[in-house]
């Protein structure tokens, strides 16, 4: 309970800081609008000379990006901390969270706010809804922020125990985003294990989009078990790496 | 101020591994779907290889591209560009061919990369010695191009105060006009006149497009577009520069 009201006052903080901003926020959120929608022109184009990629037209290409970029913004928005973790952890930028009693990675992960996140999760949402599955679309978009978040812990985490990452944490948070966008039954059976577990981005996107369009219990299971595990991976690699902190 | 950045763009060899595997993953992606969309169509004119292959010329140069725009609203921010308007040296010029340095280390860092990676993808190489030349010449021109596209983007910083929406909306603009997993070849008539007509043409889409046209013709008007593009910007930076000094003096 205690935890909720500092993570609601944390929010609150992010939220008064970004409204400050008006007219740059509103600005960068058009902005998002156009190049998202301009991306997504491409696929129109490329679906206008075929038909479908192994059974995906432009309807699951539409869920998934939509799913795909909620998930995207909502992490920058609500935990766009987490985004310069592994510098923080080089730097030793830590040791003001570590100071205060309250739990250091929800601290870190709201402790600051990406306004351009918002225009994300417009257009995911707009995408999804768009596409025609707005209620197990909203759950895909949900286990696509958590998957976001819980990979960005497990990649910027890798600076406790391999030291100066520079910006290869960010480099290979680019590459589960780009992954995700794309349909992953494309692939070889190698390159599927390492859609599943390396770069999760089948979880992100043709997992949800196989849930949503042919419904099972256990597909749907299979996604929370899954997206659950992650962020508890996460949460376990995070205090690992914690305990062998130094400033 | 060239070759200190190319050395400097050779040694950040982390940096270049982690672009090595973004780049082996972008062609892996569009190779993949290239080949399952390969199948379906009844496109008979272009083959999946040369569609792998121009993905790969596209790719290998968009990677290499290095952010200079960032660097420019870095200095806004450290008061570092105050600081260099008092050296007795262009400041375009110098973030040129800073810029210019790390982008010819990295094309040629990358560049086996991508072909390695397309080669894995295809097993062949459907271009000619004369061809894989030109797509290197042109690769480095169009790169060039693309860095003085990217410093008038970072020259926006006298306007706004993060640059990086700007980036984003002329990327995606460059990837549409610039056939980024599609060829111009392929696009509808009245949109491929338009995407001839842009600077994306030299730095990823025409250039690209050796693969399926070598002419003479091709040639001659990929590089009258590089000239005329490279012009434009430099022109558009110098503007820029002009019109925001003098705003900053108004201030």
């Amino acid at each position: 309970m205690k935890n909720s009201s500092f993570a609601l006052k944390l929010l609150q903080t992010s939220i008064k800081d970004s409204a400050a901003k008006r007219s740059s926020f509103l600005l960068e959120t058009v902005f998002i609008l156009i190049n998202n929608f301009t991306f997504f022109i491409l696929w129109v184009l490329f679906f206008n000379h075929f038909e479908e990629v192994r059974g995906w037209r432009l309807e699951e290409v539409s869920l998934v990006f939509g799913m795909s970029l909620f998930g995207w913004g909502f992490f920058s928005f609500f935990f766009g901390g987490l985004r310069s973790l592994s510098k923080k952890i080089i730097d030793g930028e830590l040791d003001s969270f570590l100071l205060q009693p309250k739990p250091v990675l929800m601290h870190v992960m709201m402790s600051q706010c990406f306004p351009r996140g918002i225009g994300h999760m417009l257009t995911g949402f707009i995408f999804v809804i768009g596409a025609g599955y707005p209620f197990l679309g909203f759950l895909g978009m949900i286990t696509a922020a958590i998957i976001f978040s819980s990979f960005t812990v497990i990649v910027h985490s890798l600076g406790f125990f391999l030291g100066q990452l520079d910006r290869l944490p960010m480099l290979y948070c680019d590459t589960l985003l780009l992954f995700s966008g794309y349909p992953s039954n494309i692939y070889p059976a190698v390159m599927q294990v390492v859609i599943y577990t390396v770069i999760p981005a089948g979880l992100i996107g043709s997992l949800p989009v196989e849930v949503i369009k042919n419904f099972s219990w256990e597909k749907l299971l299979l996604l929370l078990s899954a997206t659950f595990g992650m962020a508890l991976f996460a949460r376990w690699f995070f205090y690992k790496g914690l305990s062998r902190y130094v400033s | 101020m060239f070759w200190l950045s190319f050395k400097t763009g050779l040694l950040q060899y982390k940096e270049l591994i982690g672009l090595s595997f973004f780049l082996v993953s972008c062609i892996t992606i569009f190779a993949s779907i290239w080949k399952e969309a390969s199948v379906k169509s009844t496109e008979s004119s272009f083959s999946p290889v040369d569609f792998v292959w121009y993905i790969a010329l596209n790719e290998w140069v968009l990677v290499a591209l290095p952010y200079c725009h960032q660097k420019i609203s870095d200095d806004f921010k450290t008061g570092q560009f105050s600081a260099s308007l008092l050296r007795p040296a262009s400041y375009i010029l110098s973030k040129l061919f800073e810029s210019s340095g790390e982008l010819v280390a990295s094309l040629m860092l990358l560049g086996p990369v991508a072909f390695l990676t397309a080669w894995f993808w295809t097993q062949c190489c459907p271009l000619s010695y004369l061809e894989i030349f030109l797509s290197i010449g042109f690769g480095v021109i169009g790169g060039i191009v693309g860095v003085l596209a990217f410093l008038t983007v970072g020259f926006t910083r006298f306007w706004f105060v993060d640059v990086v929406p700007v980036y984003w909306i002329f990327e995606k603009f460059l990837f549409l006009f610039g056939g980024l997993f599609l060829p111009l070849q392929t696009y509808p008539d009245w949109l491929k006149t338009i995407t001839y007509m842009m600077p994306s043409f030299g730095i990823l889409g025409g250039r690209s497009s050796l693969i399926f046209d070598s002419s003479l013709m091709h040639i001659l008007f990929l590089t009258l577009s590089c000239l005329a593009w490279g012009l434009i910007f430099f022109a558009l930076c110098k503007l820029m520069m002009k019109k925001g000094l003098m705003g900053e003096e108004g201030l």
